[in-house]
């Protein structure tokens, strides 16, 4: 790609101008795009001829044929009818609209907390604005698979067993299988009120945009039409299913509660652990947003005699909206595809039933597409309503929001006591209010304090065995002790442990190193590079003439490192090609750039994973077998590549058009200027954005313990799902989120360094 | 610089391309296949795929080595194959991924507990090799439930892991009696595990062996919790290979059988070497590679036999090392002569 590209514009810039010279330009254009084009279409040919031979070997029929057979296993939550004599199709529509279902209430979810922590994060009250701050940086900074098993762990060992349910008022019941709610007993009730409720939206709409009366009382009535119309509906739609008894309460039978409507721990899990990531991503969007409004606006509204309240919701929201959406809809768009997670957790999704679809009939490559299909189908679809609204309300965005940093509180004076008071005054005292809000805070934090010091430090257990643990109250850290090499290095066999260790010193070097500004440039990249290519050989300890430890061994830390790293340094040169190529002025180098990263953008990591782990190996011939981590590997790497490419098509967009007019203006080929004047300046400008893409990789590569790799999140399960043990998962979790939040902490504090660095030396 | 020097060089490069790319694409279409044994030779270990963590089945002990019935089998066919039964590559795979990986060939065997069915007989292009362990599916449940036969569990969640004969088992057997049930399928079985003990579900299901264990191994106190007497399903494990490689089906199904016959006529890892040397038992000269003609008819060298025995020891030492401690009576894995179903073919 780079290649022609270049070779073409040195033509360009040595010849003189004339018709002989586009003619042959258009002529080698039109054979670089044909010689990519039958490249393609041989590689194509020959996967087809592999993979027939393959499929024939194993005796598995090609297509989606299978679909109409019954699916014989039983599914758990089913929104629909369905029983086991059904066919897999209707097994696949039960799985997509469990996704669908999780998704919406995870969206909704997530933007209501997100509103709420982002505005949290503005308040002028310290105590709360630091809360909100802290929330959102251990949430950014942990995987959100860690969090889900987490919360799973949690939530099945909190909640009461199903006989000594908790019962809520409504006729609610929780307990550790999940929630049951009162329900129609006829489900056209159901679609009755959830008619009623569209109709008055609708009604609601279309009297506050068109009845515009000139009286204001009536006006005002005007303005509340929205309001007004759908509870009038909503009355009437109450009225109809209430007037004979069609609730139904859960009762509890032999085993559960029967009756009404149930949503299982797993569900609740779900919702809660992607509302509470994607809520913290959310905030920063709506602070961002909000603080970039201009503070004359703020001001301004104040002069005219607005109350706080009301500047916000008529004057800031409103212009911080803009902001907002584009990027919170993509948010709402990773919700879609981290659902997927579900297959972890035991909530039969889409991806979970694909899998036992796959299980029973072999039909891995039919079955990966079903999933990339319909996560692309949602993807696509919900950006393209996002773009249709733009374009309806004539918005034009810009897609990044402000990146400002910092709270709405001021931050804590401590250069002498009339300073440090003066602050107090202002942003824990500011008014009554502000000061009940601190003190109820603080003293919130104070009690939290407390108890974890308590659970951590007080009534911890160090020594002893495990029954001692069992009978303290405070945590067991005696577990770690125990565990730890398992946990960090898990098969790794133990008289070789030194090698595992020395792997995890040099990466922690490594990224120690990164901090220093002088190396900033090449030698860093080299120190990476280096640590990267000594991992995977010390690990093996075959190059090195040491005994032998086979890729199946590793696990645990070092894996994880040597995944990450592997994905973000391999995936750098991909994603220079890939954003390059997209900006390329020939048709079919663009196209397939472009599909190639918007089609990896567009499905969930699980499913490219589960390409490498059950499909890649029917693509290829026999004789070349890849170990299943290498499969991972790439399958990171290719995936890495897509989003760090549009990271760097964002920094080539930044670059002024004069800077290559100048290079070339200087007489600079095209390759030279690329290599001199272009890349260096994109990089620059995309680097913090590329280590924003190592922080979602360093927590994405949790994800291949989905595959069976065992990674440092799967060897802490083990180490807690041991009976001895079981209890303590909390500690195990502790332990690995430490690790994970000190590698994230770190590479974002970099990026935040890297974006100063950059902006310092724009100035000057 | 002119044009016309440069065009050819575009046209080379293509041609240069297109004849590469022709050359990787014949050879994988063409390429002669190579036996499982040649390429387990060539490689210098057995790819092995086992269980990601069953007691006495296939754990990992405190080393961090894999343990147990199923994993030292891998163990002994290294033995058999390769002469050194360290010469294994262990790879734990969850049950919905086990048959991939024999079928893309990422594994030589397939030594996991996996029930010998007719559908996967037939339709995975897979063989069984034989079976090195009976067993049946059956229910865990609490007993403070006060569930006492499997009828009583009319309503009831039951946590399974997903892909597995017991998953489609319960469906059936529920359906024949026009019971209800709430399947909660898991990706491993050590989160059912995790999920039943927290009482997220009523009653657990796999096969009764794995149940029992469970209940000693898993259970904070095994007396809370019972396993139904009764199977609901006929459950033999085996090992598997690929259905395209009969040299290697017939080096694995004999291997088996090996195994047991060793107890039958009382080799063990610790007489074998005498047995060797001085047995006068035709059949035992053939096996252990004193007559010589067995080995090699199977491509292995004589004493392939010997090797698995000397490495890992007959069935009646495998069962006595792995799941007897774990307290589950040998039941109908005794030898046909103590009233069992392990009956030896005969090794003429």
């Amino acid at each position: 790609m780079n290649l022609s590209a270049s070779s073409m514009s040195r033509s360009e810039a040595s010849l003189s101008p004339g018709a002989a010279r586009r003619r042959a330009q258009g002529r080698r254009r039109w054979l670089v795009q044909a010689a990519v084009l039958t490249i393609l279409l041989l590689a194509s040919v020959m996967l087809v001829r592999t993979t027939q031979e393959n499929l024939a070997d194993r005796n598995i029929r090609a297509g989606f044929g299978f679909l109409g057979q019954a699916a014989e296993f039983a599914i758990g939550e089913t929104p629909i009818a369905y029983s086991p004599s059904d066919s897999y199709a209707r097994a696949v529509l039960v799985g997509v609209l469990n996704t669908t279902g999780l998704a919406a209430v995870a969206i909704v979810l997530s933007t209501l907390l997100g509103f709420l922590i982002g505005f949290a994060r503005l308040s002028g009250n310290w105590v709360i604005a630091r809360t909100a701050g802290g929330y959102i940086e251990v949430v950014r900074n942990l995987p959100l698979l860690l969090q889900l098993f987490a919360w799973y762990s949690f939530l099945l060992n909190a909640l009461p067993h199903v006989k000594r349910a908790v019962l809520l008022p409504g006729g609610l019941v929780l307990s550790n299988r999940g929630l049951n709610l009162p329900a129609f007993a006829e489900p056209s009730a159901f679609w009755l009120l959830a008619g009623a409720l569209v109709v008055a939206a609708l009604l609601g709409g279309l009297l506050a945009r068109r009845w515009r009366p000139a009286d204001p009382r009536l006006a005002s009535l005007a303005r509340g039409g929205w309001i007004l119309a759908p509870s009038l509906v909503l009355i009437i739609a109450l009225l109809v299913p209430l007037s004979r008894p069609a609730m139904v309460a859960p009762q509890l039978g032999p085993f559960n509660y029967e009756g009404g409507l149930e949503l299982s721990v797993e569900f609740l899990t779900l919702v809660v652990g992607l509302s509470v990531y994607t809520a913290a991503y959310i905030a920063e969007i709506v602070r961002g947003a909000i603080q970039s409004c201009a503070a004359g606006q703020r001001e301004a509204g104040i002069a005219l005699g607005l109350r706080p309240g009301q500047v916000m919701r008529h004057v800031i929201l409103p212009q911080a909206l803009r902001s907002i959406i584009p990027p919170m809809v993509s948010w709402h768009i990773n919700t879609v595809k981290n659902t997927s997670l579900a297959v972890a957790i035991g909530y039969a999704d889409i991806v979970s039933v694909v899998d036992s679809i796959i299980n029973q009939t072999g039909q891995a490559i039919e079955g990966v597409l079903l999933i990339m299909g319909t996560f692309l189908l949602f993807s696509i679809s919900i950006s393209r309503l996002l773009n249709w609204y733009n374009d309806r309300l004539g918005w034009s965005f810009s897609a990044t929001a402000g990146v400002g940093r910092g709270s709405g509180a001021p931050p804590v004076n401590l250069s002498s006591i009339q300073a440090f008071a003066g602050w107090a005054r202002r942003a824990l005292f500011g008014s009554r209010r502000q000061s009940a809000l601190s003190i109820a805070a603080g003293l919130a934090w104070l009690w939290l304090f407390w108890r974890v010091l308590d659970w951590a430090v007080l009534q911890a257990v160090v020594d002893g065995d495990a029954q001692a643990c069992r009978a303290a109250g405070g945590a067991c850290w005696l577990f770690i002790r125990e565990n730890y090499r398992l946990i960090l290095f898990g098969t790794y066999p133990e008289p070789l442990l030194w090698r595992p260790v020395l792997v995890c010193g040099l990466f922690a070097a490594a990224l120690a190193l990164s901090f220093v500004r002088r190396l900033w440039g090449p030698s860093i990249a080299l120190v990476w590079l280096v640590t990267l290519v000594a991992a995977p050989i010390l690990m093996s300890g075959k190059a090195l003439g040491l005994t032998p430890a086979p890729m199946g061994e590793w696990s645990g830390l070092p894996v994880t490192l040597i995944l990450a790293s592997s994905a973000v340094i391999c995936a750098f040169p991909l994603a220079v090609a890939l954003a390059l190529g997209r900006q390329s002025q020939l048709p079919v180098v663009r196209a397939l750039s472009a599909g190639f990263v918007d089609v990896m953008r567009g499905v969930p990591l699980i499913g490219v994973l589960f390409m490498a782990a059950v499909m890649f190996p029917l693509f290829v011939p026999e004789w070349l077998s890849i170990d299943s981590l290498v499969r991972v590997a790439i399958a990171l790497i290719l995936f890495t590549a897509a989003y760090m490419a549009e990271a760097i098509r964002g920094g080539l967009l930044t670059l002024p058009d004069g800077q290559r007019q100048a290079a070339m203006a200087l007489g600079l080929t095209g390759w030279q200027s690329l290599r001199r004047v272009i890349l260096p300046q994109t990089l620059r400008v995309s680097m913090p954005g590329i280590v924003n893409t190592a922080i979602s990789e360093v927590k994405n590569t949790t994800l291949v313990l989905i595959v069976g790799v065992f990674d440092v999140l799967q060897t802490t399960r083990l180490a807690y799902m041991d009976v001895e043990w079981r209890p303590f998962y909390v500690e195990a979790y502790v332990m690995t989120g430490t690790i994970f939040f000190v590698i994230c902490l770190s590479l974002s504090r970099l990026s935040l360094r890297l974006e100063q660095h950059l902006s310092h030396t724009r100035k000057n | 610089m002119n044009i016309s020097a440069k065009r050819p060089r575009w046209g080379a490069l293509l041609a240069a391309t297109l004849g590469l790319l022709a050359s990787v694409a014949a050879p994988a279409s063409a390429a002669a296949k190579t036996s499982t044994l040649q390429s387990v030779r060539a490689r210098g270990y057995v790819n092995c795929a086992i269980h990601t963590g069953q007691a006495g089945m296939s754990y990992l002990d405190r080393q961090g080595r894999w343990r147990g019935l199923f994993a030292d089998y891998c163990r002994a066919l290294a033995a058999a194959t390769l002469g050194d039964s360290s010469k294994v590559r262990f790879l734990p795979v969850s049950s919905n991924k086990r048959f991939t990986i024999l079928q893309t060939g990422e594994a030589d065997v397939l030594s996991r507990t996996t029930t010998w069915t007719l559908t996967r007989d037939v339709g995975l292009g897979i063989n069984f090799t034989g079976v090195l362990y009976y067993d049946g599916q059956s229910f865990l449940v609490p007993r403070a439930g006060g569930v006492r036969a499997v009828s009583g569990l009319n309503g009831a969640t039951i946590c399974v892991t997903k892909g597995t004969t017991a998953e489609l088992g319960t469906t059936d057997y529920f359906a024949r009696k026009g019971l209800r049930y709430r399947p909660l399928a898991f990706e491993s079985a050590e989160e059912a595990k995790v999920a039943f003990f927290a009482g997220r579900c009523d009653a657990m299901t796999t096969d009764a062996y794995t149940l029992a264990i469970i209940r000693l191994a898993d259970a904070e106190r095994p007396a809370d919790y019972m396993v139904l007497p009764g199977f609901i399903s006929k459950a033999p494990q085996s090992p598997a290979v690929r259905s395209d490689d009969e040299q290697w089906f017939d080096i694995n199904k004999w291997l088996v059988n090996t195994l047991i016959a060793a107890e039958e006529y009382g080799v063990t890892s610790a007489n074998v070497d005498q047995v060797r040397r001085t047995t006068t038992d035709p059949e035992l000269k053939r096996l252990l590679g004193v007559t010589p003609g067995v080995g090699k008819s199977m491509g292995l060298s004589e004493d392939w036999a010997y090797r698995a025995i000397k490495a890992v020891g007959n069935y009646g030492e495998l069962h006595a090392k792995y799941i007897q401690p774990l307290g589950v009576e040998r039941g109908m894995n005794r030898l046909y002569t103590e009233g069992g179903l392990l009956y030896p073919l005969p090794l003429r």
